[in-house]
């Protein structure tokens, strides 16, 4: 009973902390910079759980992240799930071939996958309904991407301390690095 | 009684001695009386200069906020006569978000059903068209910008009144086309106004300018991009169209025309 409560206090952690690091996104980062990029918050969120879970439950962590995100943008949530999938996919398959465990493993897991997401979304945009087809904005691309990494560092270890504080028995299993 | 008088003669260079050390220690003396006030002076000269400082800053503070005060005056006797003078039915609202996925331009207002906002219902600001409402809660809508990619707005030119489409073209453009003729005379900085079809957005209101014009003789095709009128990145308050009340706001073009033929 105590382990499921702390599951599902730590998924209730993951998704709190995810839709006010969202609202932070779309109301004050726009207070203080404007129309500038800003980090890819759900980018961070999904490698973390990529790499530092069961792929169960990453997929499960995907279908929240996605329902909360739909809620903060007009993009299809039918879009965002496939380009979210590929993603996971893409990121479970860099895990397979590349791994070691820490901070900068991270950091560079989500430049990758915040330097593809736009590129995904770009060309799976047309199977989702019409519009005018456009490519990323080259500028907001790259500093989306240099974000994201950035706050990756300090993101990581705000993760890891949620995993220590509530689930303590993944401990062994992250630093093996492989669920 | 007599003073007695000084044998002057054998005391003067000893007199002469003294007062010439007298005069020296003088002088010291009002050397090192100088100095210690002019060490007083400058400390006090140095705390007097901070407190002004404190002083100074303070009021820039309140000058920078008296400054943001008149303009937020300004701008709201603009929206309020804005909304005096137009027969249209206006909502004011305030941008509390934009969108959280790059390269989708939309914003979140802070009216909602609640409010009497309904899909598709124009939204503007004082100096041009920003976008039209494609959801609604209860108490927010989603508002898409009309750079978006999934923008669509009925256009005609405010000069020649040629009829097209404005779309999004993502961060501050869109491009105008579907225009019937292949050569119409459409020149940058011509004025693109809104065509009032299905009485959303009124007629005559302002959309953008057109900044850049291709025309391909070879394949009989035009191209035309155009820029906002309005900024798009900077919007505090904005109007929501309940109802347009089929205002127009185009301009009437007069015309010399010769008497007009009788019907048979």
């Amino acid at each position: 009973m105590k382990k499921l409560g702390n599951l599902s206090l730590h998924y209730f952690s993951f998704i709190a902390l995810f839709f006010i690091a969202s609202t932070f996104s779309t109301s004050l980062w726009v207070l203080f910079f404007n129309s500038a990029a800003g980090p890819l918050i759900w980018v961070l969120f999904l490698v973390y759980w990529a790499l530092y879970r069961r792929t169960r439950e990453a997929v499960l962590m995907l279908y929240i992240l996605c329902f909360i995100l739909s809620e903060f943008s007009s993009t299809d949530f039918q879009q965002l799930l496939f380009n979210l999938h590929i993603i996971l996919f893409f990121i479970t398959y860099f895990k397979s071939r590349i791994y070691w465990d820490g901070p900068l493993y991270y950091m560079l897991a989500t430049g990758t996958c915040a330097l593809l997401f736009p590129v995904v979304q770009m060309f799976t945009f047309k199977w989702f309904g019409g519009g005018t087809w456009l490519a990323p904005n080259f500028f907001n691309w790259i500093m989306g991407t240099l974000l994201s990494m950035l706050i990756s560092l300090p993101s990581y270890q705000l993760f890891r301390f949620i995993d220590r504080k509530i689930r303590d028995t993944r401990n062994e299993s992250m630093e093996q690095g492989y669920l | 009684m007599e003073a007695k008088p000084k044998n002057d003669d054998s005391f003067s260079p000893l007199v002469e001695i003294g007062s010439s050390f007298q005069n020296a220690y003088s002088q010291i003396s009002t050397g090192v009386q100088g100095t210690v006030q002019l060490y007083f002076n400058l400390v006090n000269t140095r705390i007097e200069n901070r407190l002004l400082s404190q002083k100074n800053l303070k009021l820039k503070a309140e000058l920078s906020s008296l400054t943001e005060l008149k303009l937020e005056n300004e701008r709201l006797n603009q929206l309020l006569a804005f909304k005096q003078k137009t027969k249209m039915s206006l909502l004011p609202s305030k941008v509390i978000g934009t969108d959280l996925v790059p390269d989708h331009y939309t914003l979140t207002i802070n009216r909602g059903s609640d409010h009497g906002v309904e899909k598709n219902m124009a939204v503007i600001s004082t100096g041009g068209v920003i976008g039209y409402i494609t959801e609604v809660f209860d108490n927010s809508s989603r508002v898409l910008l009309l750079v978006d990619r999934y923008a669509v707005i009925d256009a005609i030119v405010q000069r020649t009144r040629t009829r097209g489409l404005v779309e999004g073209l993502g961060s501050n453009s869109c491009r105008f086309s579907y225009i019937a003729s292949t050569d119409e005379d459409i020149v940058e900085g011509d004025l693109l106004v809104t065509s009032g079809l299905n009485n959303i957005f009124p007629k005559g209101f302002p959309i953008g300018i057109i900044s850049k014009v291709e025309k391909n003789r070879v394949e009989l095709k035009q191209y035309f991009e155009m820029r906002p009128v309005t900024n798009l990145y900077n919007l505090e308050e904005i109007f929501v169209i309940l109802k347009s009340n089929s205002e127009d706001l185009l301009p009437k073009i007069i015309e010399n025309t010769d008497k007009p033929k009788e019907e048979a």
